[in-house]
């Protein structure tokens, strides 16, 4: 009888540790157009720096000073900065049909910024409204980060948010226009100029060496889980979510506006739901906080070192960020 | 010991105990919620018939709703987890997480749609973890 009632109680429990085992096969997502041709122009940067953003649009004297300006470009500091994102957006507009680079990439960036407010702003004032009542830890960060987008994208309307398509095709634009933060969007969006494996460590190698607070952030996702395995990236700093998380500070080390109200902290808040509940917390504070136990904190730093002191800064690789 | 339960009631304790264990060794969690994710406003309509670009917001959203709510938010449905959500409807399908911070973040898992039962109308959005898998190196589409 023992052995019976034993040989019943582990089938049983085989059977459901198959069943919660158990998931539908995963096809390999498309990547959408593999063929598409990289054509990237040359470098327009300079042409940035005759773009002045309308006073009306800027902040006040004051506000953002609290980050490092040394390798961040005019048009991403004018974003970070700017209070009506929706004047910033039309100030900038000409320059991207010129063609500018930067400019097509912090118009996809507005875009994105903006699109949770945009797409349905009377539902964002409802969503707010919910998410205000159900009193969570993060309740105070969250309802300021969503009021921070409700007032500096409050001038978008429906008709302004890109879909997901959109942004990619946005994004190539830029991409092919010579914006390099655009391309490393692109392959964290999973639609890369070029889906093969020399590219892919061609563009890790010429974020580093370009040293481009946007392009290090933009790249950040593809160089978490979505990089395990890619035998591309296989001694390069990529592989887990603390790799992406060393990525993205590196990024901040290098400029980006990593405070609180800056656009990373904010998205991180309002997309994912993941807010600081200190609001004097930095980026970096935060991350350490509450990404990583404290031995974790010194292999993140490890590897934020290696990504902004070991830039491979070659003579070929500078060469290849500008072709 | 044997004296005092009687012997159905020694198997029932020893299957539950049994069960449980191979629940938890299988890393399911099941967290049931509702009310919260259903009003939201990408989720209201949402169902797996909905468009890919809506069931990716939706999606989205009720995942950074359920980090809002955890004391370690970077750890809750970080890129690479997968978890089932319930629509509205009752219809369900598996989502992978692909980046915590974009609106586009979380990527239905093509083929694991299941339509609404008769029975499940009128249900919850709720959320359930389901074991973590690898992520595929490009877990975005674009088609569609």
């Amino acid at each position: 009888m023992t052995v019976r009632v034993f040989a019943a109680i582990a089938l049983l429990g085989a059977l459901v540790a198959a069943v919660a085992m158990w998931r539908p096969a995963v096809p390999r997502a498309d990547v959408g157009d593999a063929g598409a041709t990289w054509t990237a122009g040359v470098d327009t940067r300079a042409d940035v720096d005759a773009f002045s953003p309308d006073v009306a649009t800027m902040p006040a004297p004051g506000l953002g000073s609290a980050w490092s300006t040394a390798a961040v470009r005019p048009l991403q500091r004018a974003f970070e900065q700017a209070e009506d994102l929706f004047a910033f957006r039309q100030d900038l507009q000409p320059l991207a049909d010129a063609g500018d680079p930067d400019a097509r990439w912090v118009l996809s960036r507005v875009d994105e910024y903006c699109a949770s407010y945009a797409r349905d702003p009377a539902g964002f004032a409802r969503d707010s409204a919910l998410i205000d009542g159900l009193q969570l830890d993060a309740a105070r960060a969250l309802g300021a980060a969503r009021g921070r987008i409700g007032t500096r994208c409050g001038r978008f309307v429906p008709g302004d948010a890109p879909t997901f398509v959109q942004l990619v095709e946005r994004r190539q634009d830029a991409a092919e226009a010579g914006s390099l933060a655009a391309e490393a969007a692109l392959l964290a969006m999973g639609a890369p100029l070029q889906d093969d494996m020399d590219y892919r460590r061609g563009l890790v190698e010429r974020v580093q060496a370009s040293r481009d607070p946007d392009a290090f952030v933009a790249l950040s996702p593809a160089m978490g889980v979505a990089a395990s395995g890619d035998v591309a990236l296989a001694d390069t700093v990529a592989g887990t979510q603390t790799h992406a998380l060393a990525w993205q500070l590196a990024a901040c080390d290098l400029g980006l506006d990593c405070s609180a109200n800056g656009a990373l902290m904010t998205e991180y808040c309002v997309n994912g739901g993941i807010c600081a509940r200190d609001a004097r917390q930095d980026f970096s504070a935060f991350v350490r906080d509450a990404a990583v136990p404290r031995q974790g904190a010194e292999e993140l730093d490890r590897m934020k070192k290696t990504l902004v002191e070991d830039a491979p800064a070659s003579r070929q690789l500078l060469g290849m960020v500008t072709r | 010991m044997k004296r005092m339960l009687p012997r159905k009631l020694r198997f029932w304790l020893w299957a539950t105990l049994f069960v449980g264990y191979s629940v938890a060794v299988a890393g399911v969690v099941v967290d049931a919620v509702g009310e919260k994710y259903r009003r939201l406003t990408q989720v209201a309509q949402t169902t797996t018939a909905a468009p890919l670009e809506q069931r990716q917001l939706g999606a989205a959203q009720i995942a950074a709703l359920y980090r809002a709510q955890s004391a370690t938010p970077f750890l809750a449905l970080p890129p690479g987890n997968t978890f089932r959500v319930v629509w509205p409807d009752g219809s369900t399908e598996l989502v992978r997480i692909v980046s915590q911070s974009s609106p586009h973040g979380a990527v239905p898992v093509d083929g694991s749609q299941i339509e609404a039962a008769p029975l499940l109308d009128g249900a919850q959005a709720e959320l359930q973890v389901v074991p973590v898998s690898v992520a595929p190196r490009q877990a975005a589409s674009v088609a569609e």
